[in-house]
């Protein structure tokens, strides 16, 4: 009793800044994300993972959405130059989740997404050197959680915009984005606030494909 | 149940009660320029705020203390203020101090060509080198592109604004490269030995290079070698000149890489196909092997290079003048050279450079002039060098991080042997070379960067000192624009030919001004650049009195260069143009007075262009080069007209078609390159008989290409070990 009593007590005084439900806070936010399209939105909620994670020492989730959120950014900057500055900083809230979870499937796949968006600036330097390194995240990310849809997702991505000659086009991106949507069908997130992303934009991409395949 | 109410209730009293404060303000930079986006956060909670497009924020936290405010953003210093519970709303202006990074701050780019994958201000992509049509994947080929480089085509070497070939020093990892191409060949200019697969960046500079290297009075060439492989490969090359096959380990740590490389190389069976202006006895046969070894320490990475070769060339032409006797020149050469550097941390502030190479050249020359069976003359010169050679550099991180002191010191120890039957007596010299040199990266402000240096070298043998001072500036007019501006002395040695003949000669020094100016927006590029060049202490002699050597030689060169490349305008396709001026006389060797030098054209231009074309999977890439008539002098003409005849202009296009493939985890690329498509005829000078004919006339021959156009055929296939494997152990 005395010790319940105690400890009720040291809890609620330490807590008294830092008061905050976590998973809800992050629910509310991803929620938030869901919708978020514009450049200023996606940068404020970055800042709100930034600091989550930087009160909640050991949970990779908060930095994995801070970079997912500049992953976004990244995608959708119409300026090369900036995608290195963008990737420059996703790749920094990266190793922040790596070093409270090395051997994360999902941050390993969402690092060889920015790695490939890094390669876009310009394909023909980069293929051989960040090229490679993506690849090198993506296998990792496979291995650690097969039931990942996602790396398959960016796989496909990725495909398309590589020669056929060299392993891509239209049919071998096909190929993955047809893998990662059998394992969406599958896929239970582990929590609420796990990345569950990518399903509806997997499916729009197998029917373009399907498109252009057909038009060929 | 009732206990743990109570608990609670107890708790919740005894808790310092929460006040609701509103904290606002706004983030600016010291120029009052808002900064959106930028994180407001309290430390340690999840309140905070990001500033809007004009900097303000505003929101409310409850708080029971004193807490501290941070704000952030990329690109500056965070700014922290503490607040008190007490007091709402609490206002904060933050001014935030810009953090001078090295990608947002300025780069000196007078006279320096950056060829990396990860400079912003880089010029070509290590990439380009190996893709530039008619260059055969030979590094001072590529460079042969950019604005300040002479099209030379019977020696090897880059001859840069108005300076010999031997005026332009190699460097690798730090260090001097004594040999850098194969050995002179009368009228056929020479490969580079190293290939540009083993190099991660290129430095080329044109003028006005930093203190830390010198002996070279126009340009250095620097090239940094690859770290560590990202994975267990081999890589073959088989083509219509050579088989090469490279062998790279990573181990499994990741930490260190170890491999070797074997290529033999003989044009003789394409010469069977490919009809050469001369006969070729023995058509050039190349075999050599490196060994290269990388290991990442804690702090630092140690990288070993060996390099060992043997080659042989011989062919024969008519004598000029006297068609019936037949000229040979043969050619044995053998060299080796390895080099061992250490690039390192030592401490938060400072990093150690250390490094050391030796190498070793033997030449075995034999030329003779048959009449028929006749031996008529003969010359066999067997020159040998042997070049020891250890650096070092201290590097100090002032301040934030990106003003730089560098101290470095260089010793150089070479013997230089020459031997000729019949007409050079055993000779042989040393030189103990030593230098010391200091340097500074001083950052005004993420827009104005200055480099002051001075660099002291003495040669023994000389029993000479030179002290040189160098400075550049850069200054970032806008996002878009910089100027920079270079100035330095440069001190060489006399080329060891001369040195055999004479060691009282002086070091050779030329005065670098250069002025530049730099736009690069989106993919588009535009770089101009003047400069001005004296050269003093030349080597020279009298007319036919090549014994009498001094160095009372002098010369200038000026002038103006553009460079433009362009990845956007049209889709998928990339081009660059490159214009140089060059205005240059001198007095050397030779030459009776100041006369532009038989090297120098005045006006040269190159234009690349390259473009993938992805539903045939291949890079096409082609070149076109000009330039206008270089001098020589015709020795019928009298002594007043030295050197002021002109060759004809010189055009050259190449074009090269890389086919890229891959099948299973190999990867290949099918290389086709083909020089002087059109047919041009192409002079590159005119050499004279000895002495005059029947007719009282020196006869002439123009030096041409040994054939009239070049082709290589080949591949590249790059095997990889499967990394899937490694990720799952």
């Amino acid at each position: 009793m005395t010790i319940l009593f105690i400890s009720l007590f040291v809890c609620t005084r330490m807590s008294a800044q830092t008061a905050h439900p976590f998973i809800s806070t992050m629910e509310t936010q991803l929620k938030t994300l869901d919708t978020a399209s514009t450049g200023a939105t996606l940068m404020t909620l970055a800042n709100t993972f930034e600091r989550i994670g930087k009160t909640e020492k050991n949970r990779w989730e908060p930095y994995y959405y801070a970079a997912f959120c500049y992953a976004m950014m990244t995608a959708g900057s119409p300026d090369k130059s900036r995608i290195d500055v963008l990737a420059d900083k996703a790749e920094g809230y990266l190793n922040d989740a790596t070093v409270i979870d090395a051997n994360n499937s999902e941050v390993n796949a969402l690092r060889a997404w920015v790695l490939y968006m890094r390669v876009s600036v310009d394909p023909m330097a980069r293929w051989q050197t960040i090229g490679r390194e993506a690849a090198g995240y993506l296998e990792r990310s496979k291995a650690q959680d097969p039931s990942n849809p996602r790396p398959y997702y960016i796989e496909g991505r990725t495909k398309l915009r590589v020669p056929e000659g060299l392993g891509g086009g239209a049919e071998a991106a096909l190929a993955s984005v047809n893998t990662s949507l059998e394992k969406f069908a599958a896929f239970k997130p582990a929590s609420t606030i796990a990345p569950n992303w990518g399903k509806q934009p997997a499916e729009r991409f197998q029917r373009d494909l399907n498109a252009k395949i057909s038009n060929k | 149940m009732r206990t743990v109410l109570f608990t609670i209730l107890i708790s919740l009293i005894l808790s310092p009660a929460f006040a609701q404060i509103t904290i606002s303000g706004t983030v600016k930079d010291r120029q009052q320029h808002p900064l959106p986006g930028a994180s407001i956060s309290i430390e340690h909670t999840y309140y905070g705020a990001t500033a809007g497009e004009n900097g303000a924020f505003s929101f409310t936290a409850p708080l029971s203390g004193p807490a501290k405010i941070v704000i952030s953003i990329t690109g500056y210093y965070p700014y922290e203020q503490m607040i008190a519970p007490d007091k709402s709303p609490v206002e904060i202006q933050a001014v935030l101090r810009e953090r001078i990074s090295e990608l947002k701050a300025v780069t000196i780019t007078a006279g320096s060509f950056e060829a990396s994958d990860k400079k912003r201000t880089s010029i070509l992509k290590s990439v380009d080198i190996v893709t530039t049509a008619g260059q055969q994947a030979d590094i001072v080929a590529a460079l042969k592109t950019l604005p300040g480089a002479q099209q030379v085509g019977e020696t090897e070497g880059l001859f840069v604004r108005g300076g010999s070939g031997s005026e332009t020093r190699v460097f690798i990892d730090g260090l001097m490269v004594n040999n850098p191409f194969f050995s002179n060949v009368p009228d056929i200019a020479q490969r580079g030995r190293f290939s540009p697969l083993l190099f991660k960046g290129t430095n080329f500079s044109s003028g006005g290079y930093s203190a830390q290297y010198g002996q070279g009075l126009s340009s250095a060439l620097q090239l940094e070698s690859q770290d560590l492989p990202s994975r267990t490969e081999s890589n073959w090359i088989i083509s219509s000149a050579q088989l090469s096959v490279t062998g790279q380990k990573l181990y499994k740590s990741g930490k260190s890489s170890i491999g070797g490389s074997v290529t033999y190389s003989n044009l003789a069976p394409y010469f069977g196909v490919v009809p050469q202006k001369v006969s070729y006895p023995k058509a050039p046969e190349i075999i050599n092997s490196e060994f290269f070894a990388r290991r990442k320490t804690k702090n630092g990475m140690l990288k070993l290079y060996g390099y060992a070769g043997y080659n042989t060339i011989a062919f024969s032409k008519p004598a000029i003048g006297n068609e019936q006797w037949q000229q040979q020149f043969r050619l044995f050469n053998n060299n080796a050279y390895t080099n061992i550097t250490y690039n390192g941390k030592l401490n938060s502030a400072w990093k150690w450079y250390a490094g050391g190479s030796i190498s070793l050249n033997k030449d075995d020359v034999r030329v003779k002039v048959m009449a028929g069976d006749t031996l008529k003359s003969h010359f066999s010169p067997q020159p040998e060098n042997l070049t020891t050679q250890a650096k070092t550099v201290f590097t100090r991180s002032l301040g934030t991080g990106l003003n730089k002191l560098y101290i470095g010191a260089e010793w150089q120890y070479m013997r230089d042997h020459i031997f000729a039957e019949d007409s050079i007596p055993s000779l042989t010299i040393k030189d103990h070379y030593t230098a010391a040199f200091a340097e500074t990266d001083i950052y005004l402000s993420a827009s104005f960067t200055t480099r002051l240096g001075v660099r002291w070298e003495y040669s023994g043998l000389l029993g000479q000192g030179a002290v040189s001072p160098r400075a550049s500036l850069a200054w970032k007019i806008d996002g878009r624009q910089q100027v920079s501006a270079a100035y330095g002395d440069f001190c060489q040695k006399p080329e060891t030919n001369y040195l055999f003949r004479n060691q009282q000669l002086l070091f050779g020094k030329a005065t670098h001004y250069i002025l530049n100016y730099m736009y690069q927006a989106n993919d588009r590029l535009l770089r101009v650049e003047a400069f001005y060049k004296g050269y003093h202490r030349l080597v020279t002699y009298p007319v036919g009195k090549p014994a009498l050597l001094s160095s009372d030689g002098s010369g200038y060169a000026q002038g103006f260069e553009v460079f433009w490349r362009d990845k956007r305008s049209i889709r998928g396709f990339d081009y660059w143009i490159s214009y140089s001026y060059l205005d240059t006389k001198r007095q050397y060797l030779d030459y009776p007075f100041k006369v532009q030098p038989g090297f120098a054209a005045t006006h040269t231009a190159s234009v690349v262009a390259k473009k993938y074309v992805a539903p045939v999977s291949t890079y096409i890439s082609t070149t076109y080069t000009f330039a206008s008539g270089r001098p020589y002098y015709n020795p019928n003409r009298p002594l007043q007209m030295f050197m002021q005849d002109r060759t004809i202009d010189y055009h050259t296009l190449g074009l090269q078609l890389n086919y890229l493939t891959q099948f299973r985890n190999v990867y290949a690329v099918f290389i086709f390159n083909m020089s002087n498509v059109i047919g041009n005829q192409q002079i590159y000078t005119w050499r004279f008989a000895g002495d005059k004919g029947a007719d009282g006339l020196y006869r002439g021959e123009a030096v041409t290409p040994m054939a009239k156009r070049f082709f290589f055929i080949g591949c590249y296939l790059s095997m990889g070990m499967d990394r899937r494997k490694t990720f799952i152990d």
